[in-house]
């Protein structure tokens, strides 16, 4: 046995002894400070800390947490505040309170130093559920397609539509008419190269130079006739011709009048493309109210996300009894837990009762319960509860179950408020909604759950009495002034607001699914006004449609009658000199047959009667009959006519 | 300069009038905590032995710098080791789940495999090594002391003021 080592073990003894009565109190305090910062990440500072040995209570005057995400900030801090803890486990390094109180907590408070962490004691990874989650939301909010501002003006654009629909029937029209003038001037020279009139001129001329009078004998007669006949045959050739033609013009006239019947239906046509272009934008209402509050929904449910973490933080997690196999660095080894009820956690906050105020002076008072850095060796989850208000008007109840005792770790939150006044709130980046909301009272509930790194939340919005602000200015383009529209015609419409949210977000699935009642009005609002303004482009481009094709039916219209009246005048005209040629032909023809006729049965007749007057006489002369009373010479004559 | 003082230390150990167990004593123990770790309550336990046994320093601290640097090489090793009893050995487990229990036991963080497979070993090598090297300081100093204390380099390293220096810390060890 050495007695020189002994003395310095006895030394040793002392020293440990004048540590823990004078010096244990700033020991425990930086252990502490040391301890709860690296759980917060940022620096954890009490004030006038005192701990007594004897009656294991521990207080301090003030306890600032500064936020790791803004280092001037307090995430809150407390007054003056309380703990009992159990002797026996601080021997062994564990902080077993049994009851916390912790009095004027406030939160988000302003701090006078800078409250982040050393370098090397930050955490140096992200929290890996809060990158998950919020990577999967991020991810599911970007596969949502933005909305489109130009949907409500892009479709209404009357020169862009115009160009689009490029109406065919003016063209076409022009090409019928271009077809009428083709025809006529066809026409025009098939009846002229005919040379009806000069023919019909020489004819006259012919017919004329016959005098039928003038003709004595008979073979003048009959040479008569056959010069007539000649006539005759080239008349009959003019009028074969003048037929042909006509029918050849009635049938290229009926084809043309064919074409013309078609002009309504290419009308038609071009106002069915009208019809088809002039279409409402399809506006998504799933879409709309992911648009609207899915950043915001987001941003709580990250917020939510951040609180529990702070928690899990606290609650280690659960150890596996057969661990995996890890590869630590040299001469680090990996500690096995060999977890027993006996066995107690290195913090263990049995008790801890709260009051104070938030940055909006809304009281608040709760109680957590079992906040432990081990809840497999404490066997309790952690409860929270807190409640509060502002006097009367609004009423929360925040309960929340943080289990980490099985292999699954399961976390809960349920938050209630009734009667939250809002005054001035932002509600949406949304253009189609009136962004601030001037008065209303709400109710929220909302649950959300963690299952190790899966996470399950609803959240049910509703305000109540809402009055919205009105934009009041002026839009400086059409899209804004659209836009302007409905979002007045909303606000002056809307006297509730619900917002339902479902969101789902596991390895293998993420559904985020968010409907409100604004969705529908939002879509209705614009709808109507997208009709309205749709119906008036309709019109404007039938307008349109309806001035270029008339001037083009004013052109048809006026070819057709011109050309057709021409020809068919002209063509009557030639028709009708034939006609009169023939009806000289005709006329002389009859002349020389009765002179014909005369001068053959006549004079037979003539000298028959002659003979049986001369016998009549030798008659009378033989029998002594008196003379007959002498007849007028042109009685035969006028007799023969009746005949 | 490190070198020197060590292989000094080694050298007044060895020179010294401690016995050959007092000799064997230190480097064991200096060898538990140079296999275990220094933040073992074990290797406390074991600092105090080497204030109160009588046993050499000196050859403590070489036995923990030459087994530290064993540890270190054969660090996949030992952590293998001590999970296999750790954990692959169900039948321990009982014993394990227990002792975990007891108050301050966990400050000796057996439960760490490097920690458990050094202890291991140690429990193993620790008899016969100490067997060993008292054989060792027995027959080092009937056959070689004299002709080692003739090597130039033991005179040059006696010759200089660590040596001196060295020497006068290890008297209060030995």
């Amino acid at each position: 046995m050495r007695k020189k080592g002994l003395v310095i073990l006895l030394i040793a003894s002392a020293l440990f002894c004048i540590w823990a009565f004078v010096l244990s109190d700033r020991w425990l305090e930086k252990r502490l400070e040391s301890l709860l910062g690296n759980v917060v990440g940022a620096r954890v500072e009490l004030y006038k800390f005192d701990f007594s040995l004897f009656g294991m209570r521990v207080q301090w005057a003030r306890l600032q947490v500064a936020d790791p995400e803004d280092p001037w900030r307090n995430l809150f801090e407390t007054g003056y505040s309380t703990l009992d803890l159990d002797s026996a486990p601080l021997f062994k390094g564990k902080f077993i309170v049994q009851e916390m109180s912790l009095l004027e907590l406030r939160f988000d408070t302003e701090r006078s130093t800078e409250g982040s962490l050393p370098e090397k004691q930050r955490r140096k990874r992200p929290s890996k559920i809060k990158t998950f989650i919020q990577k999967k939301l991020e991810q599911k909010l970007s596969e949502i397609p933005l909305f489109d501002t130009g949907t409500l003006i892009g479709s209404m654009d009357i020169e862009k539509l115009w160009q689009s629909i490029s109406p065919e029937s003016p063209g076409r029209i022009d090409g019928l008419v271009k077809e009428y003038e083709s025809f006529s001037s066809e026409w025009d020279e098939k009846l002229k190269g005919l040379d009806v009139e000069k023919e019909t001129f020489t004819i006259k001329s012919e017919l004329e130079k016959i005098d039928v009078d003038k003709l004595e004998t008979l073979e003048q007669l009959k040479s008569a006739t056959e010069r007539l006949n000649r006539i005759a045959d080239r008349t009959g050739n003019i009028g074969e011709t003048l037929d042909s033609r006509s029918s050849e013009i009635g049938k290229e006239l009926e084809e043309l009048h064919a074409n013309s019947s078609y002009v309504e239906g290419w009308i038609e046509e071009d106002l069915g493309r009208v019809q088809a272009a002039v279409q409402l934008p399809e506006i998504s209402l799933k879409n709309i109210a992911v648009i609207m509050f899915g950043p915001k929904i987001v941003g709580r449910v990250q917020k939510a996300i951040r609180i529990i973490e702070k928690f899990r933080a606290i609650t280690a997690k659960i150890r596996r009894f057969v661990p995996i196999k890890q590869l630590p660095p040299r001469l680090k080894g990996q500690d096995i837990s060999f977890a027993k009820g006996r066995t107690l956690p290195g913090l263990w906050l049995k008790r801890v009762s709260f009051s104070g105020y938030t940055r909006d002076n809304i009281q608040l008072k709760g109680t957590v319960l079992d906040l432990s850095s081990g809840q497999h060796l404490t066997g309790k989850p952690t409860l929270l509860e807190v409640e509060g208000g502002t006097a009367g008007t609004m009423n929360f109840l925040l309960q929340g179950s943080f289990d980490w005792r099985e292999a699954v770790p399961r976390d809960r939150f349920v938050l209630e408020m009734k009667n939250i006044v809002l005054q001035d709130v932002h509600l949406t980046d949304f253009p189609l909604v009136p962004n601030t909301l001037k008065s209303g009272t709400a109710t929220l509930k909302a649950e959300m759950e963690l299952e190790e790194e899966g996470f399950r939340s609803s959240i049910l919005f509703d305000i109540d009495d809402v009055l919205l602000l009105l934009p009041e200015k002026e839009g400086a383009s059409l899209i804004e002034n659209r836009i302007l529209e409905v979002s007045r015609s909303v606000a002056s419409d809307i006297s509730g607001i619900r917002i339902e949210a479902d969101l789902e977000i596991f390895s293998d699935r993420t559904e985020v699914e968010l409907r409100s009642n604004l969705d529908a009005l939002v879509a209705a609002k614009t709808d109507e006004i997208l009709k309205r303004e749709v119906e008036g482009v309709r019109e404007e481009l039938e307008r349109r449609m309806e001035e270029v094709t008339s001037q083009s039916i004013g052109e048809l219209d006026r070819i057709t009658g011109d050309s057709e009246g021409a020809v068919l005048a002209y063509l009557g005209e030639l028709e009708k000199a034939e006609a009169a040629v023939e009806a000289e032909i005709r006329k002389k023809r009859r002349e020389v047959e009765l002179r014909i006729e005369e001068e053959t049965v006549g004079k037979k007749k003539r000298e028959l009667d002659e003979e049986k007057r001369k016998k009549e006489q030798e008659l009378r002369q033989q029998l002594e009959i008196p003379q007959e009373p002498k007849v007028p010479e042109d009685l035969p004559k006028s007799i023969e006519s009746l005949f | 300069m490190i070198g020197l003082k060590f292989l000094g230390k080694i050298i007044k150990a060895i020179k010294s009038t401690s016995s050959p167990a007092q000799i064997a004593g230190g480097f064991i123990l200096g060898m538990l905590i140079g296999l275990i770790s220094l933040k073992s309550l074990i290797s406390a336990v074991v600092v105090i032995l080497i204030i109160i046994l009588n046993v050499n320093v000196a050859m403590a601290a070489a036995g923990y710098a030459l087994f530290r640097l064993i540890a270190w090489l054969v660090d996949p090793w030992l952590h293998s080791l001590g999970y296999l009893i750790l954990v692959d050995l169900e039948s321990l487990r009982g014993v394990w789940t227990y002792i975990y229990t007891v108050p301050a036991v966990s400050y000796t963080r057996f439960n760490n495999t490097i920690v458990m497979g050094g202890l291991a070993v140690s429990a193993v090598i620790i008899v016969p090594l100490f067997i060993l090297m008292k054989k060792f300081m027995i027959l080092y100093r009937e056959r070689w002391a004299e002709k080692i204390q003739r090597w130039k380099i033991v005179q040059a390293v006696k010759g200089t003021k660590i040596f001196e220096w060295v020497g006068r810390i290890t008297r209060i060890g030995a």
